[in-house]
């Protein structure tokens, strides 16, 4: 047994100066030192939005930024900003898994694959991914050539249906032509260049003939072709280009392809069909109807929906479950089934929200999902009847659902850390710092008078840990009536729990009121202007992969905005990032002096 | 995905096509490269200098904050006793180094996991984030990448005489296959807390961490056993078609360049360099290498557990080295706050995360000891491996370096007592079999002498404690 030695007091625990920024430098004011480089991130405490008076976090009004640049000024000079067009530096980066994969089947047709164990791991930006800081080392250069010889055996293995004209014999190449100038542009997301085609061509000839003497094989040949196009640079790096064709060091609008591809990476996870190309090769998806239209029509394709729920298992965490161990002493109810259960829950959740309900924030945070699979509604103890009705005074949204809880406590018991931190960052856009050296983290043990959580994280309340712990845990505890893996329950060790708590403000505002457990919470989270303003950025990082930098803050400005205006609308969101100059410009090359 | 095991004890010569069927790939998909050369690397007869990083997770098992175990070995210098944690390494005794008394030279940014990870070989600083790397360090820290080379990458780039290589990395003739080879199992997503082995400033390196793959890139072509050189048309082949690829990325990548900003050239120029790495490891002659070159073998069960994949990449370590494929390595076991449960492998590990004994409020060094003796069983089986490799006068672990660290000194997130363990590197100049009291020293002062002994004439790694020197009393 140990004691807890309380050590040197650590004087504050500062949130991570994830300041707000204001616009670029020649809109900000004069002598405000302060603004952070056109990369960093420009998140974190939000700028005050009308005074709402049902917000439970009541953001200051005024300087709502942080950094000297009231929101009336941001607003002022994103207003006046006339033609001078705003954009954060798109930077080089590869396909993700999903994109990769999406790609792939554009490409060959035929039924879904998953390369990703075979791709090198995907970065992590936050809670998403963005390939866009590592290089293509050896490592993973002979991975990608891996997963091209897999996807050419793949492809093969079924004959070659994969082309859109009968397979050649002999020494034709017509079918392979047409292959070439027809396919290849859907992988590598606009039309071919130059001696492209050619090379191409010469690719397959040097598969299907070998070395001299060597039997002409057809088959070898398309095994060729499609290595290389697979393993080719074209298909893995997205190379957004503008309208001018060289790289710009002032911003500029985006070629017609980078605007289609943009618009189906962002909101398919995949490569632009064939409706995109067409408009994108005529030029016709640059005029500003045609382009909305598009939008419209790319939101309402069920890929959107798919990329939607992929958006929120990762804002959630949700999407790190299925390798989430619980202890099956404990919870041997915790089967592969009841995990899918639990993801298929929040991805058809959020789907039949935001495309066929409302599609508000504030509905995802108050309703329940009624279709939840056998063993699930097994777990939350719901009537067997059809729609499922949930016990309401236990489970109310997106984060009271198992799945979530499974993803954040631990493999036997729960942990409101975690889940304290996941809600601050999530959907708050703060950044906790990490315990102080020298600290140790180690709770007390369950014994005599200390029997809950709550009991175990008083000393938290104390010394070093309180400036940190008081932001995290009285969130976190709140979700104390559900155990490791979601399940609800009454008493915690056979004591009783108490949920209640309060979000305390780190913008300067007041204090939230109190709640009562994860329900009262997610009632304020559904209502707060931080929490708005915070998921209508993540969707814009998501969506532009990439953090947003000071040169987006009028995009950014006027996409909280929407967010506001539509109460929330998460549909809308999607059209408007489509919308914003951050989405549909591009700087290359700016000035050394707004590059990090 | 198929999976194999290795009968280790089994060296006899084993058709590279049986291989291939064995694991359930097509001769088509991995064919065999032309077998040109049957001569063996090696340098005055006894083999070549070869370097391999060892890692495995946390630190020493620690009930509270100034309670860390005392690891060291009891007795003294050369006659001395393991601490139970390292114990199953007893039989090696004659070739091991315990330096005791290191502090880690570790900084930056994240929390101690993060940066330990960064430094343990490097001696650099962690960056924040920035440069398009922003991600967690731990409990929600932001971090970028590390600022500096680690020791293994340092060591290869160089050549000369007294180092394991003696031609430079950008000549067209390489000695062998890969100029490094990184390893890993269950490594994690590339982020800060995930990795350790950097090849410069911002630039980690992702170990591959699958057995099959590792296998399949590393013995493609290799034939042990063959008596004499063949050449394979159906090779020759595959190697024109390979060389088209090349020069048709090359193409694309120059292309690219003139699209980008001037922020991603660099990116472009690794990739192009990752090409030529390859061009020149199509090149090296793979052949029948040496007698004591095995390849395992491939007929067996398979298993993706962590000690399964363990098991199976230290046998392709061994062969790698036996076969000359590549003379620098690393082998990094899972991750900074790795949270494997070993109670079904280790006797006493118990069922909980290793990461999370540290922290769950109860006295847990007695399973957490049980968990780094697991660790210590697994470097010792494959020292033990490399041991039962015959090299010139001695084995291939007299001339093989093995350096074995970690993140953190002790698990409640210290850096003071850093258990640097060396193995092997007889023939190197390294005084083995040794309890060594080197209290005082810093860790960065181990990584230069891993540079000296791998033939390096310096006195400094990373940015953090420049011209640190050498640990003292190690050659």
């Amino acid at each position: 047994m140990h004691s807890y030695t309380p050590l040197p007091r650590f004087p504050f625990c500062l949130l991570l100066p994830l300041v707000a920024a204001g616009c670029d430098a020649q809109l900000s004011p004069s002598g405000n030192e302060q603004a952070a480089g056109p990369n960093e991130p420009i998140s974190g405490p939000p700028p005050a939005i009308g005074q709402d008076p049902t917000d439970p976090l009541s953001p200051p009004g005024g300087d709502g930024d942080g950094v000297g640049i009231s929101r009336d000024d941001l607003e002022d000079a994103c207003a006046d900003r006339g033609d001078v067009l705003e954009v954060g530096v798109t930077k080089l980066r590869r396909l993700s898994a999903v994109e990769f994969n999406n790609t792939i089947q554009t490409l060959l047709g035929g039924l879904y694959s998953d390369y990703s164990p075979d791709l090198p791991d995907d970065e992590p930006m936050g809670p998403f991914v963005s390939n866009q800081s590592l290089p293509v080392g050896s490592q993973e250069l002979r991975q990608y050539r891996t997963v091209a010889e897999l996807v050419a055996d793949t492809a093969l293995a079924s004959g070659a249906s994969f082309l859109p004209c009968p397979p050649p014999a002999g020494s034709d190449t017509a079918c392979i032509e047409q292959f070439i100038s027809e396919v290849v542009p859907r992988a590598f997301r606009r039309p071919l260049e130059g001696a492209e085609a050619q090379a191409l061509l010469s690719i397959y000839v040097v598969g299907r003939d070998g070395p001299a003497g060597a039997e002409s094989d057809v088959t070898r040949g398309l095994h060729l072709l499609l290595r290389a196009i697979v393993g080719s640079p074209d298909l893995l790096y997205i190379v957004d280009t503008g309208a001018s064709g060289v790289p710009a060091e002032t911003p500029e609008s985006v070629s017609a392809h980078t605007l289609a591809s943009r618009l189906s990476l962002a909101f398919w996870n995949a490569p632009p069909d064939d409706e995109l190309i067409a408009l994108a090769n005529s030029g016709a998806l640059l005029d500003e109807a045609v382009y909305a239209a598009q939008v419209e029509r790319v939101l309402s394709d069920s890929r959107a929906q798919e990329a939607l729920a992929h958006f929120f298992a990762e804002l959630t965490g949700i999407d790190e479950l299925p390798g989430k161990e619980k202890s099956a002493e404990l919870f041997p109810e915790f089967s592969d089934q009841l995990v899918q259960e639990m993801i298929s829950e929040q991805t058809e959740f959020v789907k039949d929200v935001v495309f066929s309900g409302d599609g508000t924030w504030a509905t995802l945070l108050s309703t329940n999902y009624d279709s939840p699979g056998p063993a699930l509604a097994s777990l939350y103890g719901a009537s067997g009847a059809s729609p499922v009705v949930l016990p309401v005074d236990q489970r109310r949204g997106l984060f009271t659902q198992a799945g979530y809880l499974a993803a954040h406590n631990k493999p036997d018991e729960t942990s409101p850390v975690h889940l304290g931190i996941n809600i601050r960052e999530a959907i708050l856009c703060e950044v906790i710092p990490p315990p102080p050296p020298g600290i140790d983290t180690t709770l007390p043990p369950v014994s005599g008078e200390i029997r809950t959580s709550r009991d175990r994280f008083l000393l938290h309340e104390t010394g070093p840990c309180k400036s940190c712990h008081e932001l995290i845990d009285p969130i976190g505890l709140a979700f104390e009536h559900y155990d490791a893996i979601g399940a609800y329950r009454e008493t915690d060790n056979g004591a009783p729990i108490d949920p209640t708590g309060q979000i305390i403000s780190t913008t300067g505002g007041e204090d939230s009121p109190f709640f009562t457990g994860a329900l009262e919470l997610s009632d304020q989270l559904a209502l707060s202007a931080q929490v708005r303003d915070c998921v209508a950025r993540q969707t814009l990082r998501s969506a532009l992969d990439r953090q947003e930098s000071i040169l987006d803050a009028c995009s950014t400005l006027e996409l909280v905005e929407g967010f506001e205006v539509s109460s929330g609308n998460i549909r809308l969101l999607l059209s408007q990032i489509a919308q914003t100059s951050a989405f549909k410009n591009i700087v290359l090359n700016p000035p050394s002096e707004l590059q990090q | 995905m198929s999976r194999f095991s290795f009968k280790s004890e089994t060296r006899r010569g084993f058709s590279r096509r049986e291989l291939l069927r064995a694991l359930g790939i097509s001769a088509g998909i991995a064919p065999l490269l032309p077998l040109l050369n049957a001569s063996a690397q090696t340098q005055g007869g006894s083999g070549p200098k070869r370097l391999l990083l060892l890692y495995s997770p946390d630190g020493i098992p620690a009930a509270d904050w100034n309670d860390s175990l005392n690891w060291r070995p009891s007795g003294g210098e050369t006659d001395f006793t393991f601490h139970e944690l390292h114990s199953p390494l007893e039989a090696l005794r004659s070739k091991v180094v315990v330096p005791w008394g290191m502090t880690m030279t570790v900084d930056g940014a994240g929390e101690a996991h993060a940066h330990g990870m960064a430094g343990t070989w490097t001696a650099c600083e962690l960056k924040g984030p920035g440069n398009g790397a922003d991600f967690d360090g731990g409990n929600g820290n932001r971090t970028g990448w590390g600022s500096g080379p680690s020791v293994d990458q340092i060591v290869a780039q160089n050549y000369g005489e007294n180092c394991p290589y003696q031609v430079a990395p950008s000549d067209p003739d390489q000695q062998t296959r890969f100029r490094t080879l990184e390893l890993g199992v269950k490594s994690g997503s590339p982020s800060s807390l995930n990795r350790m082995i950097y090849r410069g400033e911002d630039e980690p390196l992702n170990p591959e961490d699958d057995p099959s793959r590792a296998f399949n890139t590393i013995f493609e072509g290799v034939s042990p056993g063959a008596q004499e050189p063949m050449v394979d048309a159906d090779a020759q082949r595959r190697y024109a078609e390979d060389v088209a690829l090349l020069n048709i990325d090359r193409a694309s990548l120059n292309r690219i360049r003139s699209k980008v900003g001037h922020l991603d050239y660099d990116k472009i120029e690794r990739h192009l360099e990752s090409l030529l790495e390859l061009e020149q490891s199509l090149n090296v002659p793979t052949a029948v290498v040496t007698e004591s070159c095995t390849v395992p073998d491939g007929a067996g069960e398979s298993g993706d557990s962590f000690p399964a994949e363990v098991r199976a990449m230290m046998d392709i370590i061994a062969s790698t080295f036996a076969c000359d494929l590549t003379r620098v390595m690393s082998l990094q076991m899972s991750h900074g706050f790795s949270n494997i449960a070993h109670g079904d492998w280790a006797s006493g590990a118990g069922g909980t995360g290793h990461h999370t004994y540290a922290h769950n409020g109860r006295d847990d060094t007695v399973a957490q000891t049980q968990i780094d003796k697991w660790y210590s069983s697994q470097v010792a089986y494959l020292a033990g491996l490399l041991d039962s490799i015959p090299e010139g006068e001695g084995t291939v672990l007299d001339n093989t370096l093995i350096c074995w660290g970690r993140e953190l000194g002790n698990t409640a997130h210290q850096f003071y007592d850093y258990p640097g363990i060396m193995i092997g590197g007889g023939n190197l100049g390294l005084a083995t079999g040794r309890n060594l009291d080197v209290s005082g020293s810093h860790h960065v002062q181990w990584l230069v002498s891993i540079a000296n002994l791998m033939g390096l004439e310096t006195n400094s790694i990373g940015n953090i404690r420049p011209d640190s020197g050498p640990l003292p009393g190690l050659v």
